[in-house]
């Protein structure tokens, strides 16, 4: 059995050391260089609770997989840090959403209780002195430094014998018999393969296509920005979604890394940068954290969401092209959701079957639909149901 | 080549009055205590060395937060005084290399959890002041321009002039031609068919041992530092320059009665001294100095990059990084197209500093270079070496040119705005 993985982003690395556990021979292609997509652009939260149930119950799993990362790469270190994720409300209709969800969450132990607004503030003391929260959520949460977990499966992968084709970019398949055998590339030559799997991240729809395969996933940018170091003054992750989405935590480093979200940013391929986005980051985050800032931004950058209409990912085999298979369509999810969708989907790919755990991220669950379009939408409405 | 210096002791012409205001840095340099801040990893002493901002070695902590000592005025805030306690723990940090949360570190695995949560604490980084600054968000502006120009000497008539030493801050360039810029209270991005950038020139360290030592400055930093009276009579000066640029380093001296003890193109071998920079080892031995002052500089070549121009390192010499090509719409003039550094080559010794700001050394490079990490983009990462605050402004050329020694791809990893720092604060807009 031999696959070829396109993509090396952790879900691309993932699932190559996974294969490998099985005794499948794995070749990854990457187009730059290992992790030079959205896995070094994001900022790494692994969350439990989720909106929904299923998504839940799979994140939950998905969390614990991350604690178990390290041995799978052979004792390496993802600088996994354990913390807790703080969404504070800021509107009682936030409130009126969250509070339902509270019974579901201790169904499946996602840790993660509706609090009051002082117990907000006491757990992310910057807060103090910005907008009132009404609200909030606390959970169990970790954050994992993304260049160090992409590096552990990378250098664990060449280590278990997985190859690179680094620098060359797969432009399709090449098809026999109906099924896929092989993956072409930019240079001309063509690797056998028995699977192939894309896990092109945002450009998971470009190549599926390449492929003659439509996928609902379209990419939409999300850009964020960094400050110089300072000593600790918070541990948690901050998310809120009032008056718009934006996030804020503190890397191990010391660093402040933030980003809030233009309504109107438009779907599609975009990793560059912007100055309106410094303005409304720094103005937004501010009016809630304003002892922020002093911070001096040093860096910012811009990745994107690779987004399903329904925000699930797709993960397993494309039935309209036996032998292609999907690991993509994180909508924003894909460090905490990579490494357990890559091990069932390695088992799938094996031939031991398919998990049940992932019944609701199979990838043709939009045939036959009239409407494929991923639509902008309030958090709350497009994530909850 | 090396330039024999007479000893010029006596007949010194009078100071010249001192002209620039003075600093917490420049107080730092004038009372022989130019040790200011401590570097992250390592805890090295650390102080001034471009008395612009931009290399952001002499952070304190001042009456309003953190702040760089070389931005503050003298009087504003006492030079920091405090030793650092940790900086034993930077002895036995430099036995790790900069990823030592690899394997054997965080082991055993019971402690790893907790083992994170203190090693953020042992971060040498300032706190968070206690007090908020008062934030008034700015405007934010979209216009469309001709020409913009970054940098006085450059200005055109008609065109969006940039001038940072009146106070504008240029932020970046960024796609669709459109320069960012803090301008007065507004936040404006600038759409122009034209740019023009004059963005001068920051120091290119000399890849030796010690050259981050306290002491070490650039030549600018040097001349503002005598301008305000910091450089005392009699001050031992070891000058490193391309021959260009000694008749400006000689009437620094002479103007200011400081002793050139050594000036050469030629690196010397290293630069020694505890907490501050107290001698140079050349081929012919020790010479004792008090100031190091390097001449050779590296084009300031970042907008130009984000403009989406090319650079490379130079064969010829000491490496710098220079352009080699620039979109038709580009102009790059002065110091930022040099395409020489007009000096020897040396090889990256092994303990010189490549990074000051994440405390890589040359030889964290080798160790990473040789686990299999082959391009520059995943060096950066892996060693964080070109991410600190100054954003591989000291020190680009110098990874990329110890990189190339080593044979790994040593084209310039994605240049990224912002092109200095600049608070939250004072980036907040209504955009
Ligand atoms: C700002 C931001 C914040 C985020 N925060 C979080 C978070 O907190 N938690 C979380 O779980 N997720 C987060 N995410 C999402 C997460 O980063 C992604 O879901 C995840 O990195 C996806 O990994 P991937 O391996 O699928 O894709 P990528 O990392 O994007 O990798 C895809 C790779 O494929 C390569 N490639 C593409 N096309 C081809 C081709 N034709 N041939 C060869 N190679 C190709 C690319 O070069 C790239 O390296 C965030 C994303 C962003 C942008
Ligand atoms: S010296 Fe500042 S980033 Fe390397």
């Amino acid at each position: 059995m031999r696959s070829v993985i396109v993509g090396a982003g952790i879900a691309g690395l993932a699932l190559a050391v996974e294969l490998r556990r099985h005794g499948v021979e794995a070749t990854v292609v990457e187009a730059r260089y290992p992790g030079a997509g959205n896995s070094s652009r994001n900022v790494g939260r692994v969350r439990r609770m989720q909106l929904t149930p299923d998504l839940t119950e799979f994140s939950c799993r998905a969390s614990d997989k991350w604690t178990r990362v390290d041995e799978i790469t052979g004792g390496r270190n993802p600088l996994l840090y354990p913390t807790r994720y703080v969404w504070v409300l800021y509107g009682e209709d936030e409130r009126e959403v969250v509070e339902p969800m509270q019974p579901m969450w201790d169904e499946h132990d996602a840790r993660a209780r509706v609090v009051e607004p002082s117990e907000v503030l006491s757990a992310v003391p910057v807060l103090q002195g910005g907008q009132r929260p009404v609200g909030g959520v606390i959970g169990d949460a970790a954050i994992v430094h993304h260049d160090a977990a992409v590096y552990a499966y990378y250098l664990f992968a060449r280590e278990a014998g997985v190859r690179f084709e680094i620098g060359v970019r797969a432009t399709g398949v090449e098809v026999t018999g109906g099924h896929v055998s092989g993956v072409v590339l930019a240079d001309g030559r063509t690797l056998p393969a028995d699977a192939v799997v894309n896990a092109a991240g945002g450009r998971s729809g470009e190549f599926a296509r390449a492929c003659g395969v439509e996928i609902p996933n379209s990419p939409i940018r999300r850009e964020v920005l960094v400050t110089e170091p300072s000593k600790p003054f918070m541990t948690p992750a901050v998310t809120f979604y009032r008056p718009q989405e934006g996030w804020f935590n503190q890397t191990l480093r010391g660093e402040l890394v933030a980003g809030v979200v233009d309504v109107d940013e438009p779907f599609g391929m975009n990793e560059e940068s912007s100055v309106k986005f410094l303005g409304r980051t720094a103005r937004v985050v501010l009016e809630k954290a304003p002892r922020l800032a002093e911070l001096r931004v040093i860096r910012q950058w811009a990745g994107v969401y690779d987004t399903t209409p329904d925000k699930r990912p797709l993960v397993g085999e494309h039935s309209e092209l036996p032998g292609l298979f999907a690991l993509n369509g994180w909508s924003g999810r894909g460090i905490l959701l990579a490494p357990l969708s890559a091990e069932l989907l390695a088992r799938e790919i094996a031939g031991l079957g398919r998990d049940p755990l992932l019944r609701s991220f199979d990838p043709n669950r939009f045939a036959g639909r009239d409407s494929t379009v991923t639509a902008h939408s309030d958090y709350y409405s497009g994530y909850a149901h | 080549m090396c330039y024999v210096i007479t000893n010029n002791d006596g007949g010194f012409p009078a100071p010249v009055n001192p002209k620039l205001p003075a600093t917490v840095a420049s107080e730092a340099i004038r009372s022989d205590a130019p040790a200011l801040s401590s570097s992250f990893r390592l805890r090295r002493p650390r102080g001034p060395m471009c008395a612009k901002g931009y290399c952001s070695q002499c952070e304190i902590v001042g009456p309003d937060g953190r702040a760089l000592a070389c931005q503050v005025a003298a009087h504003a805030a006492p030079p920091p005084t405090q030793r650092d306690l940790l900086r034993p723990l930077g002895l036995i940090a430099a036995f790790f290399p900069p990823w030592f949360y690899e394997r054997r570190f965080l082991r055993p695995r019971r402690l790893r959890r907790l083992s994170l949560h203190v090693l953020r604490h042992l971060s040498s980084a300032g706190p968070l002041a206690a007090q908020a600054p008062a934030v008034r968000p700015r405007r934010y502006e979209e216009v469309e321009v001709e020409v913009a120009v970054v940098g006085a000497a450059a200005a055109e008539p008609g065109a969006f002039v940039v001038d940072p030493d009146s106070g504008d801050v240029p932020l970046g360039v960024y796609p669709g031609r459109t320069l960012g810029v803090l301008r007065g209270d507004r936040l404006i991005a600038v759409r122009f068919e034209r740019l023009v950038l004059a963005t001068g020139s920051y120091e290119r360290l000399p890849p030796i041992p010690g050259n981050d030592l306290p002491g070490v400055v650039g030549i600018q930093a040097a001349e503002t530092y005598a301008g305000s009276g910091a450089l005392r009579r009699g001050l031992r000066v070891a000058a490193w320059a391309p021959r260009e640029q000694r008749r400006r380093i000689e009437s620094l001296a002479t103007s200011h009665g400081l002793r050139l003890v050594w000036m050469d193109d030629r690196a010397p071998r290293a630069i020694r001294g505890r907490r501050r920079v107290r001698a140079i080892v050349t081929d012919r031995g020790r010479i004792p100095c008090d100031l190091f002052v390097v001449g050779v500089r590296q084009p300031a070549l970042e907008l130009a990059l984000q403009a989406g121009a090319t650079a490379s390192l130079t064969t010829d010499g000491l490496p710098i990084l220079a352009l080699d090509d620039t979109p038709p719409w580009l102009e790059v003039r002065g110091e930022a197209a040099a395409t020489t550094s007009g000096v020897p080559d040396v090889p990256a010794a092994c303990d010189a500093m490549a990074c000051l700001c994440e405390d890589v050394r040359v030889s964290d490079l080798k160790a990473c270079v040789a686990q299999g990490f082959h391009q520059a983009e995943l060096v950066k990462r892996r060693t964080g070496a070109m991410t600190g605050p100054c954003q591989g402004k000291l020190c680009s050329a110098t990874v990329l040119a110890t990189l190339r020694e080593l044979g790994v791809d040593a084209a310039p990893t994605r240049a990224r705005p912002l092109a200095r720092p600049v608070t939250l604060g004072e980036l907040a807009a209504d955009a």
